[in-house]
């Protein structure tokens, strides 16, 4: 299966958390989901998941306002499913 | 240059100091390199030098013959004119030889008036051999082809230009300071002893021919002819015999094997030569001891002809053999050139490529590190924020706890990786951390508590 959708995910949390910290964090995001980045897709971005990785990378964002852009992106990314 | 290495990446720092260790094998590579085109250069000088002389040595040739036959066969006689006219349009063609030569090696071996005034060599140029040879021949026909005592110094005025010319060449071509055992020893023949020995076979033609014609041989007829058989003895015979003898010998001692060429042409002509020489000194002693000459001039007159003909045979031979010499160790220095610059560029490559490699494993531990810690500083951050937020307002949240947790003991395992890699990078895989030691990661057993 293709890793494509769980590529763009982890493209656009490294944006904000760096790409070696990005990977590690959407996995074990969709682990506690109960899902594998061999079929995740984009409909799996419900609100759940969707506030649990923007929770844990704005752990690692400084800036307000790019924690709320990165939720927008990836509210906007669940919608394009 | 002190600020930008400051903010240079400790990669481009390590390759800087690689290149510090390249730089003296560059330049010792330039002067290896250099050396031996010193060499090629030295050799390719003394086949200039070689190429000039061959001209001259065929204006040397000819200008005797033709000498020989104004002498002894009288522009009166029959058969002789057309001798002459021959002999003249050989040595026309011979000096145009010569303005070849020096057209296209003449700067390259100082034939030019400064080089030539540094030397006291002025005359020695190819125009003023020319002029002097037409001079000879406007004179010569002026007297209506009789000879005189006068034409001798005309003759002797042109030989004695292209003798300097050969010592000058032999001088800037470096010849004279041939730097191998074989071709130095030859190089005096054909620099020196022939043209020297072509030279002193005329001189005693015409000797013998001016006591022959005093009817009974003077004292100082015998005197002259003694001196010339001594003198070609030892000037010539004895120096060739050594030099010749010394050529083989050491050909086969260098850098190449024996050239057979070398070999196997040089020692018949030598002999040839060595053979009339001798005979020619053994008719000089005998004319001027005996008291009754047992030979006539003619006869006289054609031994030292013989053993002027087989004199540039030899250096025929002996020029293109040298040529051939010089030729071996042009290309001999032309491959140890091409290969030190192969081997050279082969250690470059082979140092960059360790270097790279060295670099490339110090340099990706360290970037993991950079990589981990900027953002883990940023995650710790947050995290004390969160809680804090948390326990500002009382209130517990699990799911943030949950993956606060999560996070730090993520970064946690990405932290011990990497300073894992920095231990082997610091004290190397043989040597362990004084406080080496790898407690249980924390994200499964924090995340299986929370």
């Amino acid at each position: 299966m293709s890793k494509a959708n769980f590529d763009a995910v982890v493209k656009l949390v490294a944006v904000y958390v760096g790409a070696a910290k990005a990977t590690g964090l959407v996995e074990r995001r969709l682990a506690e989901a109960k899902l594998t980045a061999d079929q995740f897709t984009f409909s799996d971005l419900t609100e759940s998941v969707r506030s649990r990785i923007a929770g844990a990378a704005n752990l690692y964002i400084a800036e307000k306002t790019q924690q709320d852009e990165l939720g927008k992106k990836l509210a906007a990314m669940s919608a394009s499913k | 240059m002190a600020n930008s290495s400051h903010h240079a990446s400790i990669g481009a720092k390590i390759f800087l100091v690689s290149a510090c260790f390249s730089l003296p094998m560059l330049v010792l590579a330039y002067f290896v390199v250099s050396n031996i085109g010193d060499n090629t250069k030295f050799a390719h000088m003394e086949l200039a030098g070689n190429a000039y002389q061959t001209p001259l040595e065929s204006v040397l040739k000819n200008v005797l013959e033709h000498q020989r036959l104004v002498h002894d066969c009288p522009a009166a006689t029959s058969g002789c004119t057309g001798k002459i006219a021959a002999a003249n349009e050989s040595v026309q063609q011979a000096l145009a030889a010569v303005r070849a030569a020096d057209q296209q090696y003449g700067a390259t071996l100082e034939f030019t008036a400064e080089g030539l005034a540094k030397r006291g060599r002025q005359t020695a140029t190819a125009a003023n051999l020319e002029q002097s040879w037409n001079s000879l021949t406007a004179a010569l026909a002026a007297s209506q082809g009789v000879p005189d005592a006068r034409f001798d110094t005309h003759y002797d005025d042109v030989l004695g230009i292209a003798g300097t010319m050969i010592t000058h060449l032999g001088d800037t071509s470096e010849l004279i300071l041939d730097p191998e055992l074989d071709t130095y020893h030859f190089v005096v023949n054909t620099l020196n002893t022939l043209p020297q020995n072509q030279q002193r076979t005329a001189h005693m033609i015409s000797t013998a021919r001016d006591a022959f014609s005093h009817g009974a041989f003077t004292i100082e007829d015998r005197t002259a002819l003694a001196i010339h058989a001594a003198l070609l003895q030892s000037m010539d015979i004895d120096q060739s015999t050594g030099d010749t003898q010394t050529a083989l010998n050491e050909n086969k001692n260098q850098f190449h094997d024996a050239v057979d060429s070398f070999q196997n042409e040089i020692p018949p002509v030598f002999k040839k030569w060595s053979e009339s020489n001798s005979k020619l000194v053994a008719a000089t002693k005998e004319l001027s001891t005996a008291a009754r000459p047992s030979m006539t001039f003619e006869q006289y007159s054609a031994l030292a002809q013989k053993a002027q003909q087989d004199s540039f045979r030899f250096w025929e031979i002996g020029d293109k053999n040298l040529d051939t010499l010089l030729q071996l160790r042009v290309n001999y220095y032309d491959h140890r050139r091409t290969v030190s610059l192969l081997l050279s560029t082969l250690a470059l490559a082979i140092s960059s490529l360790m270097a790279f490699l060295v670099t490339r494993s110090m340099v990706v531990p360290l970037n993991k590190l950079a990589l981990t810690l900027t953002p883990g500083a940023t995650l710790l951050a947050g995290s004390i924020r969160e809680i804090s937020n948390a326990a500002e307002k009382g209130i517990q949240d699990l799911e943030t706890t949950k993956l606060i947790c999560s996070e730090l003991s993520a970064h946690a395992d990405d932290m011990r990786a990497t300073a894992h890699e920095l231990e082997l990078l610091v004290f190397g895989s043989g040597t362990p951390s004084p406080q080496h030691s790898d407690p249980p990661t924390m994200s499964k057993s924090h995340s299986a508590g929370l």
